[in-house]
């Protein structure tokens, strides 16, 4: 039985090494690199990207690709591990070919996944992760899609110096999402001129909240912004409404997803939420619906958004004189940079985030895609249902 | 004093979940000398199970919560039978068999990410999450239902454990399992019989916490270290030491995060333990363990 | 030359001739790149070795003395713009210090105690360098700057050359401690604490010696990642990282002395094998080391020391094992 067992973990390892050494590709494919969380706590936001940049990528090869070349993803889960992630990214350049590489909806894989990308020289298009330092300042080859913590904040901030409340509480959980999304929030309220009369923080895993709640209701804010993941979420509204603080509340983007919505109940009615898809512009619809039909219902978040536009502006990219020559040539390095190159001059690029008619721009000197003060589109969170906002609705309930 | 009510509840309700925990891991660790690495994995499959019979299936609460207990206790029987078991016949080194645990740990949570995927669900509930208000104090019927749980499962344990002849031999092996097998006790009975038991515990403590933690594949590590943080705390000889600890820990959080400081509550907490166990080595009310040893 | 000598350095000779020709035999940056994680793990596992597998001291906490040893690297080269070599040494000393204030309350516990105290030390670590955003640049961590060494700076392959090289220095630091009178008083403590003080052995001054000796382990191999990563941040002393160590050290084989190599190849190529399984992967991995310690419970290179010396390994520490972890019946 013992020398059984060794047969078969010789054989296993045998078997391993060469699945290991044969990973060809087809040459004919341009290839894009996906490596994101797709099974760990960030896993819906991981995926939903992932549907975004599938089905525009789906929808480049179904007229034929690009240059007359399919374009083939391959998806790597790196779970929330910073090593794994890593390692795929290189994989994924190396091993599989890819021209570029998207992923960066988990903040503290990327400083790491950012060195390699930047070494290797080749894009990569990030997604949520919404520290302000990865694109600022600008790293040559690291592209971010989705809004950064110090956009997300202005535009908290925005609504809430517009509704005229001048105390305000920040409540958040010890995440890195949390811990760094309190930070930009304060930062900007206090360039309005807000008062954080109060700031505080909870572990996700507390099953009460209620000792962060009341410190917040005895500060006496006129409105409270909460900054958790999805559950932890439905549990400190739960817990504000059985506390009676009844002020008028934003809640990060978190709250697009179902989770929120299903475990915060009736006492997430009315909260506001800082979306960058506006359900009501016909193209996001036709998006939507394409996707729906694809993988099923998911609610309309940004993150979804996101891979959609980074994957268009990739494919736009592709189209780049420059480098279909270099792909043409199979010189996959040239064709990085002339990709890299062709980002940074796309101009203005039509996106599907943001309110009608909002543009990403790349340059030389932003790789933040998104800017100015059209990204936010609210949604507010009416009988467990998304609608769009009137941000004017922040006000104090009588 | 309302607000001293609040605080006082609060980390009832936390404590209540880290001691459930705590006392599972200690209820195998006293069997089988060792330390559960996926007893938090038990709590998640315990929080979606229910999704799967009460929401997917549409089966009564009576009826969907039993089944979670069969199937949890049907997984700690298997953990014990196939992972166990094997490595302590095979003379494995303590750690190797934690690792074993760590592995059924990964097995679990990937068989769970197959069945149902990976995002936060929401896990229905038992009793009513709607406020009711006790004494200016304000609560849900689902939290007061989770310290209810526990209460009941300490007396249980106790009576069990004190009052019939099946604890008097689960306390004997927990002291010395040669010396019970030679007085006629099933030593690898009564392990297996900890391993069912704590799953049991822990897909109850899921049932009762989902409703308001989520559901999530990879909820149960985190877990787990709470109910290590109430083991050591409180001692690991007996659940009740574990128990007290987890208590403790709730209570403790809920008092750093009102009077202290929140930002730094967590680091505080782990702080105190250490200091704690410094001062202490062998948890709170252990000293009955360290003797033995 | 006698046994033990050989016994002691055929592998090193073998390690050290495949690290030196590894850069041959791969191809590209990201073979490279697993290569060199490969060394920078096993380092960590050396010092896990000496730690548990020798002086059968058991520390969840290690993540915390290889996030200390990064930051101090990172920070001593941002900050004081000290040399590569000399920030090195300072990661390493300043772990060396933390490891000897920690180490002396701490390792009065035991067992499952000591545990638990070492984890809690880890994760005070994570939450500080998570929090003290000012210091430990919080979420996004601290870059290091590109190394350079003397002067000249380093190309991928120098890189690699310098990670293999701390490994390979490791490796001899390992055996050396192993031969010497530590090595034999520690091994003494681990059988029987009570039966190591009544001959002489002061237990505690060679415990807390072989907590500072781990620390300084795993500040090498924190450095080392942080060179490979070209940046340290909290996820170095996160919970992963002890899974990780945990994970193998076992597989590779307790005190087993080329345990740590193999198990840090296991680890970090195991993924990648698994990758293709898609959501299958974490199953299937979980399946993969459980028949694996079933099979093997002395680990790879607990077996092979044991085939290729025939009664080798220590009938004391799996009659410990059964002591504590409960055996059938008799």
């Amino acid at each position: 039985m013992r020398h059984f067992g060794k047969l078969v973990m010789v054989g296993m390892a045998a078997a391993s090494l060469a699945v290991a050494t044969g990973s060809a590709s087809a040459a004919d494919d341009i290839v894009l690199g996906y490596v994101d969380d797709l099974s760990a706590l960030v896993a819906e936001a991981g995926n939903d990207s992932l549907k975004g940049v599938k089905l525009a990528v789906s929808e480049a090869n179904a007229t034929g690709g690009v240059g007359g070349k399919k374009i083939r993803l391959v998806v790597y889960d790196g779970k929330v591990d910073t090593q794994l992630t890593s390692t795929y990214i290189s994989r994924a350049i190396e091993d599989d070919g890819a021209v570029a590489v998207f992923g960066g909806n988990v903040s503290g894989a990327i400083p790491s996944a950012m060195t390699i990308v930047n070494e290797e020289k080749v894009p990569f298009f990030s997604m949520s992760a919404a520290t302000d330092s990865f694109t600022n300042p600008v790293t040559p080859y690291f592209f971010r899609f989705g809004p950064s913590n110090s956009q997300d904040a202005a535009a908290v901030a925005q609504l809430i110096s517009e509704a005229g409340l001048k105390k305000v509480a920040i409540i958040n959980n010890s995440l890195p999402f949390g811990l760094d999304g309190s930070k930009a929030i304060t930062a900007a309220l206090k360039e309005k001129g807000v008062d954080v009369v109060i700031n505080e923080v909870y572990e996700v895993n507390s099953t009460d909240v209620s000792p962060q709640v009341v410190k917040v209701r005895d500060a006496k804010p006129e409105a409270v912004v909460v900054w958790p993941y999805p559950a932890d979420g439905g549990r400190v509204l739960r817990t504000m409404a059985q506390l009676n603080l009844n002020v008028p509340t934003v809640i990060a983007r978190v709250a697009l997803f179902d989770a929120f919505r299903e475990l915060a109940g009736k006492a997430a009615d009315g909260v506001l939420v800082p979306n960058t898809v506006d359900t009501e512009r016909p193209e996001v619809k036709a998006m939507l619906d394409k996707l729906t039909a694809e993988f099923g219902q998911r609610p309309p978040t940004m993150y979804i958004a996101m891979g959609y536009d980074g994957a268009k502006a990739a494919i736009q990219a592709l189209q780049d004189s420059k480098v279909q020559a270099a792909l043409k040539s199979d010189d996959l390095p040239a064709a990085r940079v002339a990709l890299r190159d062709a980002l940074e001059s796309i101009g203005t690029f039509s996106s599907l985030q943001g309110a009608a008619g909002n543009t990403l721009k790349f340059s030389s000197q932003s790789h933040q895609g998104l800017h100015g003060n059209n990204i936010f589109v609210w949604a507010q969170v009416q009988d467990g249902k998304l609608k769009k906002a009137d941000p004017k609705s922040f006000a104090p309930k009588n | 004093m309302q607000t001293f009510g609040i605080l006082i509840l609060s980390g009832l309700t936390n404590g209540s979940v880290y001691a459930l925990v705590g006392l599972s891991l200690a209820m195998t660790y006293g069997a089988s000398r060792v330390i559960n690495f996926a007893q938090g994995e038990f709590v998640m499959l315990g929080a979606l199970s229910t999704v799967l019979f009460v929401t997917t299936f549409s089966l009564p609460m009576v009826v969907g919560i039993p089944m979670v207990l069969i199937v949890c206790a049907t997984v700690g029987f298997l953990v014990e039978r196939l992972a166990y078991r094997p490595l302590v016949r095979r003379g494995s080194q303590p750690l190797t068999i934690m690792i074993g645990t760590l592995a059924c740990a990964s097995i679990m949570t990937g068989t769970a990410l197959l069945i149902w995927g990976p995002n936060q669900l929401f896990v229905p509930n038992a009793f009513s999450l709607e406020g009711v208000t006790i004494a200016g104090i304000t609560s849900t019927p689902q939290q007061l239902a989770i310290i209810a749980t526990f209460a009941f499962l300490m007396a249980l344990i106790w009576f069990m454990l004190y009052r019939t002849t099946f604890g008097l031999t689960i306390r004997a092996v927990g002291i010395d399992p040669a010396v019970a097998t030679l007085m006629g006790i099933r030593a690898e009975t009564i392990i297996a019989f900890s391993f069912v038991f704590s799953a049991i515990v822990g897909g109850l403590t899921g049932g009762l916490v989902g409703p308001l933690l989520g559901g999530h594949v990879s909820m149960g590590i985190m877990l787990t270290i709470k109910g290590f943080m109430a083991v050591i705390l409180g001692g690991m000889g007996s659940p009740f030491a574990a128990a007290a600890g987890g208590i403790a820990i709730g209570l403790l959080e809920a008092t750093v995060a009102f009077y202290g400081n929140s930002f730094y509550a967590e680091p505080i907490i782990f702080g105190l333990i250490l200091m704690m166990l410094i001062i202490r080595p062998t948890g709170l009310l252990g000293e009955w363990e360290a003797n033995r040893k | 030359m006698s046994s033990t000598t050989l016994r002691n350095w055929l592998p090193a000779t073998v390690i050290l001739m495949i690290g030196a020709v590894l850069p041959w035999l791969l191809q590209g940056n990201f073979q490279l790149r697993i290569a060199m994680l490969t060394w920078v793990f096993a380092i960590f596992g050396m010092g896990f070795n000496l730690l548990y597998g020798i002086a059968g001291q058991l520390s969840l906490g290690q993540q915390a003395f290889f996030a200390i040893g990064a930051y101090t690297f990172a920070l001593l080269q941002i900050h004081f713009a000290l040399s590569l070599p000399l920030a090195l040494l300072g990661g390493i000393v300043v772990c060396a210090v933390v490891g000897l204030v920690i180490g002396l309350p701490v390792l009065r516990l035991r067992t499952h105690y000591l545990a638990m105290a070492t984890l809690m030390f880890a994760m005070i670590v994570h939450d500080v360098a998570l929090r003290w955003t000012d210091f430990t640049g919080g979420t996004s961590g601290l870059r290091v700057p590109p190394p350079s060494l003397f002067g000249a700076r380093l190309e991928r392959i120098d890189l690699y050359y310098l990670v293999f090289g701390l490994a390979a220095a490791a490796y001899c630091l390992q055996i050396f401690i192993k031969s010497t009178h530590l090595g034999r008083a520690l091994e003494a403590v681990k059988t029987d604490e009570t039966a190591a003080s009544s001959v002489g052995i002061d237990v505690t001054r060679y415990k807390v010696s072989i907590f500072v000796v781990a620390a300084m382990f795993a500040a090498v191999a924190g450095i080392a990642y942080a060179l490979v990563s070209r940046g340290v941040d909290p996820s170095y002393s996160g919970i992963g990282m002890v899974v990780n160590l945990l994970t193998l050290s076992v597989v590779g084989g307790l005190g087993s002395r080329i345990g740590p190599f193999i198990g840090a190849a296991i680890v970090i190529i195991a993924p990648q094998i698994l990758a293709g399984l898609q959501e299958y992967q974490t199953l299937i991995y979980g399946v993969g080391l459980l028949v694996f310690m079933i099979f093997l419970p002395r680990g790879i290179g607990g077996s092979i020391e044991r085939s290729a010396e025939g009664s080798f390994d220590d009938p004391k520490g799996e009659k410990s094992a059964r002591r504590i972890s409960r055996a059938e019946t008799p």
